[in-house]
């Protein structure tokens, strides 16, 4: 099964906040291998416009970095994915999506730990 | 003597405690763009936690739309120049949008060597939300609100441009019927195209026959060539058919076929001609009321109704006034080449109090009017027209004022006596709180005697 996701970066890490982010890395998918990959500069500042490029590009899945309400509401209206607050080296990032551990793996940005240590103290769960 | 100032140099516990004591969020990085340390008010700004922030580059920690493209940090750690209150935003883990603004400047050891950069932030969403309250205001095109009624209309109106229907517009005369109607002509597809306005309670049946639909050669006496009506004229654009309320039974019917068939047959044709038009109707009359009376057509009215705005009077929106006064001095400043300021208090305070029978349309005319007399750099009382001035004198105003005092003064020395001066008592029989009757006592400069009621005997 075919799928394209698209990684926003920033210096070959996941870019930190996905509203100012100026290239997406765009990976075509199949079978859970990847067979194309091409940076993709983004024209586009507000939200919908932004969101509609993605959708343009047939990107399913958007695995960024911190994102505001604006821009997510945008990209999911697209009917697009968004795996957010994800954070470090592109390469091992890409590694865990494909493998289907990036999400509960340690690629998750400051403040946004895993659930099962919302119990201790300071503990915090982003909104995903 | 010269007093000398002391310095005491700061130990580092006094730093940490300083740091630690602030509202504003503080950080600290190394070379590398990793967080060294974290104070309190970060913590609760960003929402992430001492712990978890130490050793994390800042960019993720602070995740500002700034740091990927115009780092204040960076460009003070590469020209060495401090950079103090930029303005942006940071979103937490709740995904929610934070202004702050942002000071940076280089952080040294005690022998001056650069060791990293500190950066504080001030959360800015208190000052914001104020600045959005008193700023808060709809516009399109001319068309300017703080109203939540209007709001909502005009936060509609790109929508309604949009879907290309046909579209009632209600509301009473000077409303900005024509304004919403071109407003939304702007806004659609069809916006290089013409917009005519057409006021169809002002032309008899035939003339607005002949006016909408055009006419042939020979139609008529004096008719000597074709003439292109509105509908011919306004070909991939938008027509408004104003006061549709006020057309016979029998242009109803003419209007009605227009409608349903997009064809229209021109006064003396015998071809119908196709027609592209999005027709606006607009009325200041309730066709609800007036299908149920049976002086509209039913048919027509749902024909045309499909999509409705209903535009309030101004009466019901008052807080409008303010802003439309400075939209309409603006305005008249640039077309008269005129500097008039604003306006002052009284005069506002004289335009918040009256009516408007002819809603937005009588206030830009009490502007215009004022526009004309007003020699001042504001506009004044005076300016206004005679109607919403107060009529009364400062005189007369003062005479009355003296006899309302002097009957209040009386009311409540009766009030004592009968309560033998006994100030709550009278207070009760006066249907008024005791603290209020003081303040009345000693503002009317009522002197009372030295009992006051709770006495039981004089000495």
């Amino acid at each position: 099964m075919a799928h394209t996701i698209a990684f926003a970066v920033w210096r070959d890490r996941i870019s930190p906040l996905f509203d100012s982010s100026q290239v997406v890395l765009v990976l075509d998918v199949e079978n859970g291998i990847e067979i194309n990959r091409q940076h993709v500069t983004l024209k586009m500042q507000e939200p919908s416009s932004r969101a509609g490029e993605l959708a343009e590009r047939g990107v399913q899945v958007l695995v960024c970095g911190a994102i505001s309400l604006a821009f997510a509401s945008a990209i999911e209206s697209m009917g697009i994915n968004i795996i957010p607050f994800v954070a470090g080296d592109i390469n091992p990032v890409i590694r865990s999506f494909l493998n289907g551990t990036v999400q509960n793996s340690d690629f998750r940005m400051p403040g946004c730990r895993r659930k099962r240590h919302r119990r201790f103290r300071g503990g915090r769960n982003c909104a995903i | 003597m010269s007093r000398k100032t002391q310095h005491y140099p700061l130990s580092t516990d006094m730093t940490k405690v300083i740091l630690e004591s602030i509202s504003d969020g503080v950080f600290t990085v190394d070379h590398q763009w990793r967080i060294t340390s974290f104070n309190r008010a970060a913590e609760k700004i960003t929402g992430i936690t001492r712990k978890e922030a130490i050793g994390k580059f800042c960019c993720e920690v602070f995740r500002s739309n700034m740091c990927e493209t115009d780092c204040a940090l960076r460009r003070t750690m590469q020209q060495g120049v401090s950079y103090v209150d930029t303005a942006t935003y940071i979103v937490n883990s709740e995904k929610k949008s934070i202004p702050v603004t942002v000071c940076t400047s280089l952080l040294k050891d005690e022998n001056g060597k650069v060791i990293g950069g500190v950066e504080t932030f001030r959360d800015m969403s208190l000052i914001e939300e104020l600045r959005r309250e008193l700023d808060s205001r709809y516009q399109m095109g001319d068309i300017v609100s703080k109203s939540q009624s209007m709001g909502k209309i005009i936060q509609l109106l790109p929508k309604i441009a949009e879907s290309d229907s046909t579209v009632l517009i209600q509301g009473e005369t000077g409303t900005g019927k024509e304004l919403i109607a071109r407003a939304i002509h702007d806004s659609s597809n069809r916006q290089k195209k013409p917009f005519i306005a057409i006021n169809c309670g002002a032309l008899p049946d035939t003339l607005l026959e002949s006016e909408l639909f055009g006419y042939k050669a020979g139609a008529f006496t004096n008719a000597t060539k074709d003439k292109p009506g509105h509908f011919a004229l306004a070909e991939g654009g938008t027509i408004l058919l104003d006061e549709i309320g006020d057309v016979s039974a029998a242009f109803q019917v003419r209007l009605l076929r227009v409608l349903q068939e997009r064809t229209f047959t021109p006064l003396g044709g015998t071809k119908p001609v196709k027609t592209n038009v999005r027709v606006i109707t607009a009325s200041n009359k309730d066709l609800e009321s007036l299908v149920q009376k049976g002086t509209f057509r039913m048919d027509l009215f749902y024909r045309i109704n499909v999509i409705r705005i209903d535009l309030p009077p101004l009466r019901d929106r008052k807080n409008d006034i303010p802003i439309l006064v400075n939209h309409f001095i603006n305005k008249l400043n640039k077309l008269k080449n005129k500097s008039i300021s604003g306006i002052s208090p009284t005069a506002l305070d004289i335009l918040m109090s009256h009516d408007y029978p002819g809603n937005i349309r009588e206030l830009e005319n009490i502007i215009e009017h004022a526009f004309i007399l007003c020699q001042e750099n504001q506009i004044e009382p005076h300016c206004l027209p005679d109607n919403l001035r107060p009529h009364l004198s400062e005189q007369k105003k003062n005479i009355i004022n003296a006899r309302l005092k002097s009957v209040e003064a009386q009311t409540i020395i009766d009030a004592l006596k009968r309560n033998q001066y006994n100030r709550l008592a009278a207070a009760r029989e006066l249907g008024i709180h005791k603290s209020t009757l003081f303040r009345k006592i000693k503002q009317l400069g009522i002197e009372l005697p030295r009992i006051d009621g709770r006495t039981k005997t004089a000495k």
